[in-house]
């Protein structure tokens, strides 16, 4: 986990006082705030990568709507968590906001504690995320260092075959798969047959087959 | 100097002449005489409208004598010239020379210079007005004595931007323009006036053409072209014309829109036109020339600002070139009626036209079913009813009423339910499947064993082919071939009553959407700054635990409350505000009078509906003190809401008694008594609740303002079931009294 200090909360809301106002709860909390009146202020001053959450509000008069941003960083495969502000008559777009994969959405008038809780929640998340994130390009990497073979051999391997018959179906000598097998181990940095298991099912979350296609 | 010696010398003639004449006292007898010079010929329509306004300004009024009118042309464009204007002075001077004018009107650039060019030696000392011409020429005449004026603002710009705005794929204007001088004097103003638009279209002049050529020309003009025409007095070949007959002509073969500078050409098929009107600034100069024949100087009257210019557009002429989006200031003549209204007035004259119709028929019916008739009048009638019965569009059915069986129908009939004269006859409309609804057996039996005759009841009926249509039916009994039967005569109105329905919902959901959209917005400006008090307050009571709290930010905070304090409840005074009763003085009037109106304005709907209205006036009620439009509201919601409660209600009981009388202590009391089902008993705490209704698609509000309503006016409504059937809700109001007036003051 990292500390408080250096993680950032991306604050839009039209309304002037309510942006200052909760700007002031989040940085009394010990949060970085980035404070924005609409959404595309914010996507303006983006600067690379985004790292921490976003909390905005679902009603932005003019230009996108925080319905439509909210879209489009899911679209992207952007990892950053989204928690919706909605008012008295909005609940309707709330639910509609978690269907399209908001993190979390709260109504007005915000109290301190469920704000904090939820911004808490979903930067635990956006890191923990992010570790995955980057442990799978790592892994991706790897994977893309094996041969032809080590591949036919590790797609065999996690679905549980014994080496016999990866050899009866490669129409190899058993010897030779022990000699691949070692060698995918290597490569993909795994001790054990349970972590190579494991790394085949963060690989296939990754959108990617666990193995590309030989 | 010689100029001056010769000024001096007529004045010394001027004021001999004065004192020659005893004017003083044939004056005061004699109206004022005013002579106005037009620049062109008397049928020029500009010269016309600027002469209407310039006689409906000098009409006599109280104090104020009439105005004598000379009129003079000299027809610059025809007969112009320096020989022309010598002779036109000579011509002036010797017919004005009995009775000199008191004021001298210009109209048109070419009268003014004239007028000033000549003004040693013609009508020296008289004072001179202008109007109707271009503001760029007066600049030089600012100073001259005696001379008072309304220059005009000339200009194309107003219309080329119109145009760009309303065609933004233009990418070519024409100007247009004839050979006279004036013509061409146009010429640079037009240039001068679109150089602005230059990077949006290209901007060029047509060279100028004969009419027929020019018409050839603008028939050929490709798509993203307009035309602007100026004015066209002379032809390159010398024939002259008149601009707005010559707007008409090139309008009308045009492939492209053409707008124009003047007011004279709406109406000649211009699409607009950037003018101000020349009779408007006829009136206005008008009461200049008012001002100068009361005594005022024409320098304290000086020369005056042009009128605005104004984007005038022609609906007609939108349509034909399907433009959409209108310039916002521009105004709109020649609107054509919108489909609705041409449309209601087609169908109202339809169902008259079948009303009377109907009418006729059931006065032949019943003439021909009357039986003692001479052998001679029997057959003529039953020719006559026979060929009505034939011939009529109506559709007519023949229902015998022991057993409901059809005994005749006509070809009307045929066409409207879909089935065939041989298959109904024998039948009854419930065996053909006509009618609808699980009880529909029980409705018919029902109404053939009450005898009652029906007048415009609407029904839904099934037609062959399954559809099914709203029917108007207005039924009588009469006896024929000895046996009681039902002469039934059908209308169809399902489009009108589609019609109406559409209408009425769309007003009915832009209602319920205003009222949710005004909850949200509202809900929405409350809550952002209670939103924001309580951040803030959050906020401050985390910094206040900090071992040193930032007194700046906290200071920031508060202020910060306090200001969103305001903004809150703000919004509640402008929604009290927005909901403010308005204060109206309360009166006395009859109350027997006002029940009388609200039964006559819903009786049509009663019929419709086969609702039997019944009125149970009390006489000798005192009047009632309150606002009138109120009270009439509330009655015409109750005699509504009675009406609605029996709509599932067998059509032979649908009846609504309307009561007035005395109650207690100084009251009077309005009941209004349904047959409905009554009210539920759940529902009889709630009934006069907001939001509380029974109907399908009723708000709540109705009986809800009725009880404010009766109470604002000291008296109150209640609701109970009948012993029988059906509720009856009473108001009670209290008396007038003939105190009241000044209690009020």
């Amino acid at each position: 986990m990292k500390t408080a200090e250096t993680q950032t909360v991306h604050l839009i809301d039209d309304d002037d006082s309510l942006r200052t106002a909760l700007a002031r709860v989040l940085s009394a909390a010990g949060y970085e705030v980035g404070s924005y009146a609409s959404v595309a202020e914010f996507l303006l001053a983006r600067r690379g990568e985004l790292r921490g959450c976003v909390v905005l509000d679902v009603r932005m008069p003019g230009g996108p709507s925080g319905l439509e941003l909210q879209k489009a960083l899911v679209q992207q495969g952007e990892t950053l968590p989204v928690i919706f502000l909605t008012g008295h008559g909005d609940i309707p777009m709330g639910i509609q906001a978690m269907k399209d994969g908001a993190f979390d959405f709260l109504t007005k008038p915000v109290e301190r504690d469920s704000l904090l809780c939820a911004v808490a929640a979903a930067l635990a998340k956006e890191e923990a995320s992010r570790q995955q994130a980057m442990q799978r390009r790592k892994l991706a990497a790897r994977a893309d260092r094996l041969t032809r073979a080590e591949r036919e051999v590790f797609r065999r391997v996690v679905g549980g075959h014994p080496n016999k018959r990866i050899a009866a179906d490669l129409g190899c000598s058993e010897r030779t798969v022990k000699a691949h097998r070692a060698q995918v181990m290597s490569k993909m940095g795994a001790s054990s047959l349970a972590d190579l298991v494991h790394f085949s099912t963060l690989l296939a979350q990754a959108g990617r087959d666990a193995l590309p296609p030989a | 100097m010689p100029n001056v010696l010769l000024s001096t010398v007529r004045l010394l003639i001027w004021g001999l002449a004065v004192l020659a004449v005893p004017a003083g006292l044939a004056r005061e007898v004699e109206p004022p005489r005013l002579l106005v010079l037009f620049s062109n010929d008397r049928l020029l329509p500009a010269n016309q409208k600027y002469d209407e306004g310039l006689r409906e300004a000098l009409e006599p009024q109280e104090g104020q004598p009439a105005v004598s009118f000379f009129a003079e042309f000299l027809d610059a464009i025809r007969l112009g010239g320096e020989e022309g204007e010598d002779a036109v002075e000579r011509y002036l001077s010797e017919r004005y020379h009995r009775l000199p004018p008191d004021a001298i009107v210009a109209l048109g650039q070419q009268a003014l210079i004239f007028l000033l060019e000549r003004r040693d030696t013609l009508f020296a000392e008289t004072p001179l007005l202008f109007g109707g011409v271009g503001k760029e020429h007066v600049a030089e005449i600012r100073n001259t004595a005696g001379v008072a004026g309304l220059p005009m603002d000339f200009s194309v710009a107003l219309a080329v931007e119109g145009l760009l705005e309303m065609r933004p794929e233009t990418q070519e204007i024409l100007l247009v323009h004839g050979s006279s001088d004036f013509d061409r004097s146009w010429r640079e103003l037009a240039a001068r006036q679109c150089a602005a638009f230059a990077d949006r279209a290209r901007i060029t002049f047509l060279p100028e053409l004969p009419i027929p050529e020019l018409k050839t020309r603008l028939g050929g003009l490709p798509e993203r072209t307009a035309v602007v025409y100026l004015t066209y007095f002379q032809s390159p070949t010398g024939e002259t014309y008149t601009p707005a007959h010559v707007a008409k002509e090139l309008a009308s073969v045009s492939a492209v829109p053409v707008m124009g500078p003047y007011d004279t050409y709406m109406g000649t098929g211009l699409l607009g036109v950037s003018a101000s009107p020349f009779k408007d600034d006829g009136i206005l100069l008008g009461k200049m020339v008012r001002r100068v024949l009361s005594g005022e100087s024409p320098e304290s009257i000086g020369i005056h600002p042009p009128s605005p210019l104004r984007l005038v557009l022609d609906d007609r002429q939108m349509q034909r070139w399907g433009i959409q989006s209108i310039p916002a200031a521009a105004e709109i003549r020649y609107r054509a009626p919108t489909l609705w209204e041409k449309h209601r007035s087609a169908v109202v004259a339809a169902l008259v036209v079948v009303s009377v119709q109907t009418l006729l028929i059931l006065g032949l019916v019943a003439s021909r079913l009357r039986q003692k008739r001479t052998e001679r009048e029997l057959r003529f009638s039953e020719a006559l009813f026979s060929g009505v019965f034939r011939g009529s569009p109506a559709a007519i059915s023949i229902v015998r009423r022991s057993d409901g069986r059809i005994v005749d129908v006509n070809p009307g009939w045929e066409t409207v339910t879909g089935v065939s004269r041989p298959e109904a006859i024998g039948r009854t409309p419930l065996e053909l499947g006509m009618e609808i609804g699980g009880d529909a057996e029980s409705r018919f039996r029902e109404f053939l064993e009450s005898g009652k005759s029906l007048d415009s009841y609407e029904q839904v009926h099934r037609t062959a082919d399954g559809r099914t249509r709203i029917l108007s039916l207005s039924a009588e009994l009469h006896t024929l071939r000895d046996e009681p039967c039902y002469v039934v005569v059908a209308k169809d109105v399902t489009e009108l009553r589609e019609m109406e329905d559409a209408h009425r919902q769309i007003v009915h959901t832009s209602r319920l959407a205003m009222l949710g959209e005004m909850t949200a917005s509202i809900a929405h400006e409350i809550n952002q700054p209670l939103g924001a008090i309580l951040s803030n307050t959050d906020a401050a009571e985390m910094l206040l635990e900090r071992p040193v709290p930032p007194l700046d930010e906290m200071r920031a905070i508060l202020s910060d409350i306090r200001r969103d304090d305001r903004r809150a409840s703000e919004v509640i005074q402008r929604v009290r505000a927005l909901a403010g009763r308005r204060e109206v003085p309360y009166a006395d009037f009859d109350l027997n009078g006002l029940l009388h109106e609200m039964a006559d304005m819903v009786g049509h709907d009663a019929r419709r509906r086969g609702v039997a209205l019944v009125r149970e006036f009390a006489d000798g009620l005192p009047p009632v003190h309150g606002d009138a439009v109120q009270i009439q509201q509330v009655v015409l919601n109750l005699l509504l809401n009675a009406m609605d409660a029996m709509e599932d209600t067998p059509v032979a009981a649908r009846q609504v008694v309307i009561r007035s009388g005395r109650g207690k202590k100084g009251t009077v009391e309005v009941g209004v008594a349904d047959c409905g089902p009554g009210i539920p008993p759940e529902g009889i705490g709630r009934i006069f609740d907001s939001f509380y209704t029974t109907k399908k698609d009723g708000m709540g509000l109705g009986l809800s303002l009725a009880r404010s309503i009766a109470e604002a006016h000291g008296g109150s409504i209640f609701a109970e079931n009948n012993a029988s059937k059906g509720a009856t809700f009473s108001l009670i109001l209290p008396e007038g009294s003939p105190l009241s007036d000044d209690e009020d003051r």
